[in-house]
């Protein structure tokens, strides 16, 4: 297909992205759109750097390739070198969403089924403020290698966002329902759920309480687990802030105890949702990868670059928010494996804790936090009252080591409107989620 | 009325790994919104790279009965022009500055390794219409983040150094670098109490961006609902729109077209708050003035989102602020959040004690918290008439607070 450059690795990238997105904020339509762009990425590598190029001029790729090659060092033994030897050549094409593409629906009908949503919060006095967003998103991506890779993929993710605001002045509580999924037609009975999330945040924009600070034993939604997991041990899992970095190798060495025995936490580019990504963007497959199993270190997260220079396998990890940036290690789904107990069990053996239910955002380094949205008083083992208080925080790993328990069914969250960020890559499609976790003591702020 | 958006981009972007450049990236990506306002409506299209406007304007046409309710009357005869595009520096100049700077900071900290990004970047914007609008923007200028993690260390990075600039001073660069790492190396202990906390404006003001939107004013959904016209903060804190290109690094019009009058970009003077930020539709729906606060990609509806704020700079410098008091300086607060009525609570992961002109050592993680009605009412100190570069060549604010060891 293209001329690759004699005595370099090249390999070229092609997205083509259908989106679209409708938003309605107060009853008025503010934004409808459905647009289609094409743009590559090519990549060079002489065995010492790497020369990278983002086009919109598709029918030019060559002549990038070409100017490109004229920046690097031409290099016999280029095919040698143990990066090289890590990059997949796969072939096919693999369209996962034939016949469920979101571009096969009108904006008519995708006006419709957010006017349905949103028909549940119109004409509500309580919600001083609300919007509504139906947004999809179709892309084909395409890599060719010199190593031979010439492969088609596709993933599709359709959602719905639904943001409220309750009061004014000082008393004021915002909340936001949110659900994505693979087509569109599986957003088409959603609003039970939704109805019912609305009706929790007025339960706690009404009841909830200040709390005092402190330590208290504090269960994890599926949603605040699955943050968790993401923010405080998933980037760290990703190898390329290993990379020539003895200590951290040493620090990181699979097999070590880092959690509770219990602990299974795993990132997986095959589940359905807004993690899917069944080749990364250098053409790797993509599979499930152990992170921690029985709270020992078991894996991590790997492109080509990263598990050639730790001598590992890769794992399908090299990702870009778009064909305007180079792949980076970066998570897909990832997710705490469930345990043993009931949920109704975890909570039983609490004589006074926090539930977190809903989670505004959180962030990870050696100390963790999540702000939490949605949050309640457990006594005796049961959910007490809803309760307001800024952050939880911890230091990483001593939380890991405290989770003691964890519930027995798992539930995966995909989202639309959001994702990971990176450096300067945002925002990444990520999915996450896990059961329910209880942790003995994590720092109420 | 026919409207286009025209924005370039070219950037040079160097990957950092471990005191090297690993790779160089360049593009030069072109996108083009061709917007069509038409009987109280406005309907967009956009691409990516060459394309035909007419074509995209026909596209416009077709979709309009459909489109937005855009009740407002477009820009028109305004012309306005930015260039700040002078700083110059060829790819491999660029490589060799940063090499040189790399080199220089592993020979002096040979046990800190520095990873991340410098970006080059060129943008061009503009907004020009059928009815004499003429809005340009250009610039130039360079971004360094570079993340600087100790040898020994088993984080993911410990502490950090960014800026953007349009110029490259290799011998400054090298000097904030060395000083944040003779800083971070010395370890100084934990302070209890209310003491000078001096922090980035945006961590403390990205509340005003939720509860002085135009929509959420007049929708009475605010947190200061009922407050305006009325004195809530302390007389030395007013908080304004920033516009100006030089220090925002975006263009003085917003994606309207509209450049507000500076009387206008006060939204909060001497503790009263006056305003809230808005754009043009939210302006006349609720009556308020316009702010020029419309925002948007290049396709977009331009509507109502954030923008930037600035607390208005006292006349003292960052040390005459602390009147020779030490003060802390959060470098890293990642994860904090404010509830729905304004409490604030973040961890501090990295935090300097200075005197306001020099790094001294490294405090123990700590936590930070209070109101944001005392952060700019009983507490507020002031913000700092100079940049201090180590931070981001910001202005930073100071304001008392209670300090506790995480």
């Amino acid at each position: 297909m293209y001329s690759f450059p004699a005595n370099l690795f090249c390999d070229v990238r092609i997205e083509q992205v259908y989106r679209s997105i409708l938003r309605i904020e107060m009853g008025k339509l503010e934004e409808i759109k459905e647009k289609n762009d094409t743009g590559a990425f090519i990549r060079i590598f002489d065995g010492k750097r790497w020369f990278y190029s983002s086009t919109t001029d598709i029918e030019n790729i060559q002549n990038e390739i070409d100017s490109l090659a004229t920046l690097a060092d031409a290099d016999g033994m280029v095919a040698q070198h143990p990066l090289i030897k890590k990059l997949q050549a796969n072939q096919g094409t693999y369209n996962n969403f034939s016949g469920n593409e979101v571009e096969s629906v009108s904006l008519g009908d995708k006006r419709k089924l957010l006017d349905s949503y949103l028909n549940l919060i119109e004409n509500d006095s309580e919600i001083t403020h609300w919007s509504g967003i139906y947004t999809d998103n179709h892309s084909q991506k395409q890599i060719y290698s010199s190593l031979g890779a010439n492969l088609k993929f596709d993933t599709q993710i359709a959602g719905l966002r639904v943001g409220v605001r309750f009061g004014s002045g000082k008393n004021v509580f915002s909340e936001s329902w949110c659900k994505a999924k693979s087509s569109f037609k599986e957003l088409e009975t959603l609003h039970d759920e939704a109805k019912n999330f609305i009706e929790q945040a007025r339960d706690f924009f009404h009841n909830a309480e200040k709390i005092e600070g402190g330590n208290y034993t504090v269960v994890l939604s599926p949603m605040a687990a699955g943050i968790f997991a993401h923010e405080s041990f998933g980037h760290k899992s990703e190898a390329d802030f290993m990379v020539g970095d003895e200590t951290m190798i040493k620090e990181w060495k699979l097999g070590k105890k880092v959690g509770s025995d219990i602990l299974n936490i795993v990132d997986s580019g095959i589940v359905a949702g807004s993690g899917f990504c069944p080749y990364d963007d250098e053409g790797t497959k993509a599979g499930k990868t152990m992170l921690i199993e029985n709270g020992k270190l078991q894996g991590r997260l790997h492109s080509a670059m990263t598990a050639a220079e730790l001598q590992e396998e890769t794992t399908g990890n090299a990702r870009s928010v778009s064909f305007e940036y180079e792949p980076i290690v970066r998570m897909t789904c990832t997710y705490i494996e469930p345990g043993q107990k009931t949920k109704d069990q975890i909570f039983a053996e609490i004589e006074n804790g926090i539930f977190i239910d809903s989670v505004k955002h959180g962030s990870g380094m050696s100390t963790f936090t999540l702000a939490p949205s949605m949050a309640y008083l457990i006594k005796n083992g049961k959910i007490d009252k809803p309760v307001k208080f800024s952050v939880i925080t911890g230091n990483v790993m001593k939380t890991l080591d405290k989770i003691d328990a964890v519930s027995d069914s798992l539930e995966i969250l995909s989202f639309v409107g959001g994702g990971c960020g990176k450096m300067e890559q945002y925002p990444l499609p990520v999915s996450f989620g896990g059961p329910y976790v209880r942790v003995s003591e994590i720092n109420v702020q | 009325m026919k409207e286009t958006v025209r924005q370039r981009v070219r950037q040079t972007s160097l990957s950092l790994v471990k005191n090297s450049i690993q790779a160089i990236r360049r593009k030069d990506i072109c996108k083009t919104g061709c917007r069509l306002i038409k009987d109280g409506k406005i309907s967009i299209t956009g691409g990516l790279g060459k394309v035909n406007e007419e074509e995209l304007f026909a596209k416009a046409e077709k979709f309009l009965a459909e489109a937005v309710e855009y009740p407002v009357e477009p820009g028109g005869s305004l012309s306005h022009k930015t260039d700040l595009s002078g700083f110059r520096i060829s790819d491999a100049e660029l490589c060799d500055k940063i090499e040189n700077i790399l080199q220089q900071l592993k020979t002096s900290h040979p046990n800190f390794y520095i990873s991340n990004k410098v970006n080059l970047s060129s943008i061009d914007y503009s907004i020009e219409n059928e009815l004499g609008l003429n809005l340009s923007h250009s610039d130039t200028y360079l971004s360094l983040s570079f993340l600087l993690k100790e040898s020994s260390s088993t984080g993911i990075m410990d502490t950090f150094f960014g800026v953007a600039q349009r110029e490259l001073d290799e011998t400054r660069v090298v000097d904030a670098v060395n000083q944040i790492i003779e800083a971070y190396q010395n370890k100084l202990e934990a302070i209890d109490g209310e003491i000078p906390v001096i922090i980035d404006q945006g961590t403390l003001t990205r509340l005003f961006l939720r509860d002085l939107n135009g929509k959420m004013v007049g929708n009475k959904a605010s947190l200061f609902d009922g407050q305006f016209d009325q004195q809530v903060f302390s007389e030395d804190f007013s908080l304004r729109i920033a516009n100006d290109p030089i220090e925002t690094f975006s263009p003085a019009f917003d994606a309207e077209g509209t450049i507000a009058n500076a009387d206008l970009l006060t939204l909060i003077e001497r503790g009263f708050i006056r305003r809230p930020y808005t754009d043009k539709r939210t302006a006349r729906q609720f009556g308020f003035m316009n702010t020029g606060c419309a925002g948007g990609n290049y396709d977009s509806v331009p509507s109502l989102g954030t923008c930037m704020l600035e607390i208005a700079p006292s006349d003292k410098t960052l040390k005459q602020l602390l009147q020779g008091k030490m003060g802390i300086l959060v470098a890293i607060a990642s994860g904090g959040d404010f509830t729905p009525d304004g409490m604030f609570a973040s961890p501090v992961q990295v935090a300097y004690l200075t005197d306001g002109e020099k790094l001294i050592g490294r405090l123990p993680e700590m936590t930070i918290s209070g109101s944001i009605f005392d952060f700019f009412g009983k507490n507020f100190v002031g913000v700092s008439s100079n940049k201090f570069y180590c931070a981001g060549d910001e202005r930073l604010a100071v304001v008392n607070l209670d300090v506790k060891k995480l």
